[in-house]
């Protein structure tokens, strides 16, 4: 083996081994209790996975279930895990537990089978149950979607519109001028200008609001649409619009059935480019939602990874949860994206 | 055809967000029904933010004609929602509010609004909140009594094993540094990564000892003291004495706030210098029967008259804005609500969690069967002596910047008391 | 003519209008607006009227310590994006583009994904791993035989940029990797055979041969990546403890924001801050127009 092969083995597998540890790191780790996060930062997790041998305490905490549905239920408080609760239908526990009086141990070992079952598979995924409920993620999991989905499209239709007029239109020196406008644009960024933007948004009453969050999603996205869109147009020989031009077509003819089909790789970057910036996107969300109808999944799981915040279990879960949708994309799509990224910028 | 269909899908989606972004914003608002707009103050791990959204059901049960619509931020995002809701002239009817040198911007607005004469004397026992005006006004209704932001705890069982008692003067702490090295033990956990936390949990109880005033921060600020006279410069220098006696080690400054109470509670340090609300993390019952909480021990030559002082600051909790209090209708339904808020029943809940140090009801009873370290608390403030300064009540901003980087500085030998205390003097008189 | 025209004039503002008509409504107009307040007193929290102060904000700004503290950071982060990842990127790519290794596609993906993360996430794990006895730490105090060694970098300001610096090159390496990856899977192997049919060296193949042909996605990789640090926020905030590293790691965002929104004690600190904003956007304009001027000397062709 040459020396140029060893090192560049030695590069790429470090950089391996820097790019995974931490996330195997953070996904075994939500799997353990708070306690044991605070003891040893590094030992696999033990307490939720299995453990047979946990003791509940019969509470008198009330079901929320029962209030709405009036069936009579047990509610088992874990002794090990502070506020783990578990409400059992009393029809489902053996008649000798059926009566058990608040305060009473009841092992874990000593119920039947299901039940036990059922409890074992919900200790596991406690953190990741408590996250999603607590921090209301699934809604913001939506709005997140929503985000993504929309401003990603209008980003697309806007941008290539505009690279079209800028590039295979006659207006030579309004394009370059306009065309230089939104590009500067690409050197700004949302906390830049949050502070005038949030008091012109809040005038028009669209703070908090889907329309003015995906609105400022879409400005911001723009320019770099339009950068690569007009670069990439420039190369698409003007002989085929204007050929198009001959046979009767009109500008949006051209656009959409000529140049649009032509610009795909460019719209696969944009696209790529910016529904990983807003999916991650936290600022603006932050500043601007007020309301959980609204805000997205970067400020549901912040709010567990404050300063202060003691429950590192939760918080650990919240943060798998917010990447493992982009980590199935990225592997499921992985040869696309990586030719995605590039194929716009690529000179054709 | 193709990209037609994607053309209509597109087409479909814009409509799509026109009508969810319309949707938004409309309310069905009855017509003797109140709105109020509160800005909450809690994050989905602690207590105090997961008890939110059940209080806020709870009440509305009751009171079908009051409709809260709430926004829960935490830390940095709630400071930073504060400021860009006053800016826009979005003000809340009621909200979470720090009345001191953080809550800047409601007295900058002219959002504080005296509650006394709204506050039911029979229900709350007004003697028992700190006046936070210069009349004696409160702009809140605060969770609970001041809050203790500088308490030394103690593991006791572990000073036992290693033959030492809990310490009476800072010498004695000093004379256990050897003996806890030895046995491969930090002497005192405490996040010193974070800069707040050198300003909240030490420098305000050291400065209070050290120039033997309570108010001597709220002094400076009036112009009374400069911050580069005597007992500032020599109690940031006491800092700077604590690392090279050992008391806090070499690592202080790469220690942040979740590390050290690990290093505590898995038994790793002797104590714990950190707020009173840092008991809530001692979870396991084992430690928490060892643990008693004292106020830092006596300083070399401290006056009798701050004996076993410790900073503290008013409690934060609800109040009505000016904008909320303008409105009769919208001002009654608020004080419904504070008083469901801050019930007897809730109260407790809030002293069981580790929120809060005391009550401040009329004729509260603590239920018996607290937590240990909850009890541990009643008696922490039976030995505690005056109340002294939180240093970022009173001073602001920039000065407080610096004054919490330059802490850290000088405990990596990076800077002086001297240099440390003119600049916050520059800063502090702007 | 007349008629021709005014329908291509119609057409045109119907394809440019809605892109150009957000960009202006979002972008623009708070842009100007916080030119506007950057040269006056401007407190809407108190909520006077704004008064003209001239270049008070802008003389503060000079005058500031931090500013400048924040300024060299900043172009530490330009540096280590310019002479770090892109190189780093492209001799990776070359790796990949020559077949030095194998599993390409697995290398490739590996150094791709950190693109894929979260900033905040990927700040709130690397402040973990150079925390006091982390798993840095763990090592030093393995490998020196020191109990008490921690890894210490983070405190000081000479030293803070290097762990940033690693992190930094570690996520977005592997985008320029992939840029360069994919330009020079363009190249004519024929012409490469040739050159060295003709007596060229390796050497001689990469600096006379592939760099030339890459030159302008160079210049386009370097103001990618220019703009991007000066605009860099979330990873150095979530990095960073609040106090002494923050303070040592400060770049210009971070300084911005620190005085627009936490330093509650100057009442003029929305008007300071889009003072520096404003420095910002126009420090990012001259360096990428330096860029590009040395990119033209160097014959790169511009393209964007």
């Amino acid at each position: 083996m040459t020396i140029q092969r060893f090192i560049s083995y030695f590069v790429f597998i470090l950089w391996t081994v820097l790019t995974v540890t931490p996330l195997v790191w953070m996904s075994y780790s939500s799997f353990k209790t708070n306690a044991e996060l605070t003891q040893d930062i590094f030992s696999m997790p033990s307490e939720l996975v299995f453990k047979t041998d946990h003791d509940y305490m019969v509470s008198s905490f009330p079901s929320p279930q029962t209030l709405i549905d009036g069936k009579q239920r047990i509610t088992l408080e874990s002794s090990k895990i502070r506020g783990f609760r578990h409400f059992i239908l009393v029809d489902r526990l053996p008649t000798e537990f059926q009566s058990l009086p608040v305060g009473q141990t009841v092992g874990l070992d000593q119920l039947p089978f299901g039940l036990r079952n059922e409890i074992l598979w919900k200790t596991l995924f406690y953190n990741y149950t408590s996250a999603w409920t607590r921090g209301n993620l699934g809604p913001k999991f939506l709005n997140s979607l929503f985000y993504v989905v929309v401003s990603t499209t209008l980003i697309i239709m806007f941008s290539m519109m505009a690279s079209f007029g800028f590039s295979k239109m006659q207006f030579p020196r309004w394009s370059k001028f306009l065309a230089n406008l939104i590009a500067v644009g690409y050197l700004l960024s949302i906390p830049a200008i949050i502070i005038p933007l949030f008091i012109m948004l809040s005038s028009l009453g669209l703070t908090d609001t889907h329309l003015g969050i995906t609105l400022v999603y879409v400005a911001f996205g723009l320019p770099l649409g339009v950068l690569l869109g007009q670069g990439y147009m420039r190369g698409i020989p003007d002989s085929i619009i204007e050929s198009a031009h001959m046979d009767g077509a009109g500008h949006w003819r051209s656009f959409l059935s000529i140049v649009m089909p032509m610009t795909v790789p460019v719209i696969i970057t944009v696209s790529i480019i910016n529904a990983l910036g807003i999916w991650n996107e936290f600022l603006l969300v932050l500043v601007m939602a007020s309301s959980e109808s609204t805000k997205s999944l970067p400020v549901g799981v912040f709010s567990f990874a404050s300063q202060t915040s003691i429950e590192l279990g939760w918080q650990l879960a919240a943060l798998v949860i917010a990447v493992v949708p982009t980590m199935v994309v990225y592997f499921r799509f992985n040869k696309r994206i990586t030719q995605g990224v590039v194929a716009g910028a690529v000179k054709g | 055809m193709k990209t037609r269909i994607l053309v209509a899908a597109m087409l479909v989606m814009a409509l799509g967000l026109v009508v969810a972004g319309g949707g938004g914003q409309s309310q069905a608002t009855g017509p003797q029904q109140v709105t109020l707009d509160i800005l909450a103050y809690g994050d989905n791990s602690t207590r105090e933010g997961q008890d939110w959204n059940r209080l806020v059901a709870e009440f509305q049960a009751a009171n079908p004609t009051i409709r809260i619509e709430s926004e829960m931020l935490y830390d940095q995002a709630y400071h930073q929602k504060v400021e860009a809701r006053l800016a826009a002239g979005d003000v809340p009817d009621m909200a979470y509010m720090w009345v001191d040198a953080q809550g800047q911007a409601w007295r900058d607005s002219n959002q504080f609004v005296d509650h006394r004469p709204f506050l039911n004397p029979d229900f709350y026992d007004l003697s028992l909140i700190d006046p936070m005006g210069p009349n004696g006004e409160i702009f809140q209704v605060p969770l609970g009594t001041s809050n203790i932001t500088s308490v030394l705890f103690v593991n006791t069982a572990l000073l036992s094993e290693l033959g030492l008692s809990v310490p009476r003067t800072y010498a004695e702490m000093v004379a256990m540094v050897p003996a806890a090295t030895a046995a491969g033990k930090e002497v005192v956990a405490f996040a010193g990564a974070e800069g707040w936390v050198w300003n909240s949990c030490l420098l305000g109880t050291v400065v209070g000892r050290v120039s033997g005033d309570g108010n001597w921060i709220s002094k400076a600020m009036a112009g009374q003291y400069k911050f580069t006279d005597k007992p500032f410069v020599d109690s940031l220098a006491f800092l700077q004495q604590m690392v090279e006696d050992g008391v806090l080690s070499n690592s202080v400054v790469l220690t942040d706030y979740g590390a050290a109470l690990s290093s505590f509670v898995n038994g790793n340090a002797l104590f714990m210098l950190d707020g009173q609300w840092r008991a809530g993390g001692i979870e396991d019952p084992a430690l928490q029967a060892n643990v008693q909480m004292i106020p830092f021990p006596a300083l070399p030559g401290e006056s009798t008259s701050v004996a076993n002082s410790a900073s503290g600051v008013t409690s934060v909790g609800y109040g009505l804005t000016a904008k909320g209090a303008s409105d009769p209708a919208v001002r009654d339904a608020a004080l419904k609500f504070m008083e469901f808020f801050n019930s007897p029943a809730n109260t407790t809940t809030r002293l069981a969690d580790g929120a809060i140090v005391a009550p401040i009801l009329k004729n509260f009873q603590a239920p018996a069967d607290l937590p240990l370290l909850v009890k541990e608390k009643a008696n922490f403030m039976g030995r505690m002596g005056v109340t002294s300064n939180v240093v970022d009540a009173f001073v602001p901003g920039e000065a407080n910047n610096v004054l919490n980087t330059g802490m850290q500085n000088i405990a990596i030998g990076r800077a002086t008391p001297a240099e440390v205390a003119a600049q916050v003097e520059r800063l502090a008189r702007q | 003519m007349g008629k021709r025209s005014r329908s291509d004039a119609v057409a045109y503002v119907s394809m440019v209008g809605p892109a150009l008509l957000v960009y202006l409504l979002i972008v623009a107009y708070p842009v100007l607006n916080s030119v506007v307040i950057s040269f006056t007193n401007f407190n809407p929290i108190a909520g006077t009227a704004p008064e003209f102060t001239g270049l008070a904000n802008y003389r503060r700004m000079l005058q500031d310590p931090d500013f400048w503290h924040a300024f060299r950071n900043n172009m530490v982060v330009v540096g280590i994006s310019v002479f770090g990842q892109i190189p780093i990127g492209f001799v990776l790519a070359y790796i990949l583009f020559r077949k030095l290794v194998r599993g390409q596609a697995f290398f490739q993906a590996m150094v791709f994904l950190p693109n894929f993360l979260s900033t905040i996430v990927i700040g709130i794990l690397w402040r973990r791993i150079f925390l006091a006895n982390g798993p840095v730490s763990r090592v030093l105090q393995a490998v020196s035989g020191d109990p008490s060694a921690q890894f210490t970098m983070m405190l000081y300001p000479e030293t803070v940029m290097i762990p940033i610096g690693f992190a930094l090159i570690w996520i977005y390496t592997g985008f320029f990797m992939i840029i360069f990856l994919a330009n020079l899977q363009k190249i004519d192997l024929g012409l490469l055979e040739a050159a060295q049919i003709d007596g060229a060296t390796e050497f001689q193949v990469f600096f006379k041969i592939i760099v030339p042909m890459l030159a302008s996605v160079l210049l386009i990789n370097a103001i990618l990546a220019i703009a991007g640090s000066l605009k860099g926020f979330d990873l150095i905030f979530s990095m960073t403890t609040q106090g002494i590293q923050r303070d040592n790691a400060m770049v210009l965002p971070i300084f911005m924001y620190q005085k627009a929104f936490l330093d509650r004690s100057n009442s003029v600190r929305f008007a300071y801050g889009a003072a520096i904003s404003n420095a910002i956007v126009l420090i990012s304009i001259a360096i990428i127009l330096f860029a590009n001027f040395v990119g033209k000397k160097l014959g790169a062709q511009e393209d964007m």
